[in-house]
């Protein structure tokens, strides 16, 4: 079934600009070719929720060319405001519902809601036919997650879940490495997210300040493991085409001993067919390492970062071929071998040592992803179902670390 | 305690920024209201730390998924489209390197790499896939600031905000405290860019120390500057210096180190204003009044002109400079901060 309503339209001139007088300063010249997408026209698009993710999806669609913001909507004024200066002429409205009615034009909806409030604008904009991009996670609980694919079922619109290692390209070639047996058999495999900050959202207006502050409700955050951890776990699932069938977990409050109940650092245990495990750490009071996936075969391990990647491969390994050309780092005394996108065209135009890094960020590829495929008529990338499986890791996993229990888990069909 | 103080500190664009927050009043709270205060506190100085590392995402020469890495590659092929803040950001650019003479031109990176200044094992520089490394620019493309769209007019730019991202972001910054209800900040990135928001209650100003260094790096007294709603930079040429000495200002008019050592201190109602005049004036003290025709004070164009009278409209305060001091070595932050 065909579930795409966007169409193809008359291209927006890639080169248009704003009307005004040229201010210019003299430049050197170096040459650099592309292989960029250019999307065929700017689809007219609804932001739902302006706080930090929101704001930064808007500079990321500004730089893709492929969406011009028509509305954005938050029921917190400042964030509205803060919105604005990065989408400037876009109308601005409390809610999904008014912003609807008054572009009927529109879409695309993108919703990067607080986790537990994205399940109305998801259904909403689905009902209405209207493609929708929804942060991770999709939802934080069973009945959310079932209104949402019910409607992603019911709609002839597509639906795109923002867990971005699908739509990464570094990523992608790091799975079919993989995949190809590089590492030859998987043993174990480790995920981190360490960022020291608060969870805390500035409010100007005191009475704004518990909605701002919902991560830090119980009632109504998965934690840790549900917003950042859901990304990584969905990283697994994609490389190994397998799910964690039960979870362990543990958590204290390390730092922020501010009265939350909320845990600053989580440490988890995903237990994998196999006898296999997954452990995973996501805390709130070091950022040492940042955020990074690690899979550990008998031959080499693959070291993940979102923008970089290193192969690190045992003394007994057998030669791959490539790494003679490839960039390499250090590591104290290990020597990883820099796995570059695009590796055998930047070889044959001897550039592979330069080719080190994504050249835009993750976000980018995952909206990128999104609007091609709606320019396209293909399929999404990353489809409510896995949206939904990753949500039910999550949420056993914080289960198991407030239980202490160690938890079954069923990702569904 | 009166009032609650925060220092909240990041690393960003190769240096350290740290924010001194106060919170006025805080006598007679009860703990949980204290708590509460601190909090709120903490959240809106992550809040003003997140535009600082979003500054750098967007514009640092470093990260290949910087838009500057961007401009610098594709600007030819496609405009980058600005948001309010950047188009501050390239107006303030674009303004001063027009009214500078082009002592301020952000298009140094293609120099300071031949210079070794980019050759450090953390940070590689996203100069494009073929740089020439020639010293001398080469004026083949012009930079274009159309409505919202920016955009070269040839491939092949180099361009380095070193010169006025790290005000930048702290203009960015001071706006997200302000928003946040913050009255009472002083922020600084490197300790060379001062923004100060309103000042320390019961006094009238952020008081922070500049040292007068002179050319062979020997301190010859110091600076005492207030601070109260306005930025502070301070720039001198050979702060950092390559593996064969040269210091770490080139003149983009030429590609090449200056003939002698300088140094600027600049007042102004931005931090990038500050910064990108502060950045000019070192290499053409002689464009003091365009700096001035802008809104910028200057306090030193140079190691010997030091301020000797008293600012006008009592916004900040410089008294003459004390008795020498202990020598400072030559790689010394330009300015001590003293909440």
């Amino acid at each position: 079934m065909q579930r795409r309503t966007l169409i193809k339209a008359a291209a927006l001139g890639a080169g248009a600009v704003a009307a005004g007088a040229a201010r210019s300063f003299a430049q050197p010249a170096i040459a650099f070719d592309s292989d960029d997408w250019v999307p065929a026209r700017a689809v007219p698009t609804i932001l739902v929720g302006c706080g930090r993710q929101g704001r930064t999806i808007l500079t990321e669609l500004a730089d893709l060319g492929a969406a011009t913001i028509v509305a954005i909507c938050d029921p917190v004024l400042s964030r509205r405001r803060s919105a604005l200066r990065r989408a400037p002429g876009a109308a601005e409205y409390d809610d999904l519902e008014a912003a609807l009615a008054a572009h009927p034009d529109a879409e695309v909806v993108i919703v990067a809601t607080s986790s537990h409030r994205h399940a109305d604008p998801v259904v909403m904009a689905l009902e209405n036919q209207l493609a929708v991009y929804c942060e991770a996670p999709l939802a934080t609980t069973e009945a959310d997650l079932q209104r949402i694919l019910a409607a992603e079922k019911n709609s002839f619109a597509a639906l795109h879940v923002g867990m971005q290692g699908r739509t990464n390209p570094l990523y992608a070639h790091a799975r079919d490495f993989l995949r190809s047996g590089a590492i030859r058999d998987l043993v174990s495999f480790d995920a981190v997210h360490h960022d020291k900050q608060s969870w805390t959202a500035p409010a100007r207006d005191p009475k704004d300040a518990e909605a701002l502050n919902w991560r830090l409700d119980p009632a109504l955050s998965l934690g840790l493991a549900g917003e950042w951890g859901v990304h990584q776990f969905d990283v697994f699932h994609w490389f190994l085409s397998e799910y964690p069938t039960a979870v362990r977990g543990r958590g204290s409050i390390q730092l922020h001993k501010d009265g939350r109940e909320v845990f600053d650092t989580v440490h988890l245990e995903l237990e994998y067919p196999g006898e296999r495990l997954l452990t995973w750490e996501g805390t709130l009071c070091n950022s040492f390492g940042k955020r990074a996936e690690v899979f550990c075969g008998t031959a080499g391990t693959i070291r993940l970062a979102q923008d970089a990647g290193w192969l690190f491969k045992e003394s007994d390994a057998p030669t791959l071929g490539f790494e003679v050309y490839a960039g390499r780092e250090h590591f104290h005394d290990e020597e990883g071998i820099t796995l570059v996108v695009d590796a055998t065209k930047l070889a044959a135009q001897e550039r592979l040592k330069e080719g080190v890094g994504l050249q835009r960020s993750p976000l980018t590829f995952a909206l990128e992803s999104f609007y091609k495929g709606l320019e396209a008529g293909t399929d999404v990338e990353v489809s409510g179902e896995e949206g939904a499986r990753a949500v039910r890791v999550a949420m056993a996993a914080c289960q198991a670390v407030r239980s202490g229990e160690r938890i079954e888990i069923d990702v569904g069909d | 305690m009166d009032d609650l103080v925060l220092t909240l500190s990041a690393r960003a664009m190769g240096t350290r920024f740290e924010l001194v927050l106060v919170a006025p009043g805080a006598r007679g709270l009860d703990a949980a209201a204290r708590q509460r205060a601190t909090s709120q506190l903490r959240a809106a100085g992550e809040a003003a730390l997140e535009q600082i590392h979003d500054t750098e995402r967007r514009w640092s020469l470093f990260l290949s998924t910087s838009r500057l890495t961007r401009l610098n590659q594709h600007g030819h092929e496609t405009p980058l489209v600005l948001d309010e803040d950047d188009l501050e950001l390239w107006s303030t650019v674009l303004e001063v390197h027009a009214a500078s003479g082009g002592a301020f031109d952000p298009d140094v990176a293609r120099a300071m790499h031949a210079a070794g200044f980019h050759d450090q094992p953390d940070r590689r520089a996203e100069l494009g896939p073929r740089p020439e490394l020639d010293e001398q620019p080469v004026r083949a493309a012009e930079l274009k600031l159309q409505g919202r769209h920016l955009s070269l007019t040839a491939p092949g730019p180099c361009l380095d905000l070193g010169g006025v991202a790290k005000g930048h972001a702290l203009d960015r910054a001071g706006r997200e405290l302000s928003e946040a209800g913050v009255t009472c900040a002083l922020l600084h990135g490197g300790t060379s860019s001062v923004l100060a928001i309103g000042a320390p209650p019961g006094q009238a100003a952020w008081q922070v120390r500049a040292p007068l260094v002179d050319p062979q790096g020997d301190t010859q007294g110091e600076l005492t500057i207030a601070l109260c709603d306005v930025a502070l930079a301070a720039s001198r040429s050979d702060s950092q210096r390559n593996a064969v000495g040269t210091g770490h200002i080139l003149d983009p008019r030429t590609g090449r180190a200056l003939a002698a050592a300088t140094s600027s201190l600049v007042l102004a109602p931005s931090a990038a204003l500050a910064d990108a005049w502060a950045t000019a004036l070192c290499i053409d003290p002689t464009r003091r009044a365009a700096a001035e025709a802008m809104g910028a004070e200057v306090l030193a164009p140079s190691l010997a002109d030091r301020p000797t009278t008293t600012s006008q409209a009592g916004r900040y305060e410089i008294p003459s400079p004390p008795a020498p001091s202990t020598p400072l070595p030559p790689q010394s932050p330009p300015c001590n901060v003293e909440p």
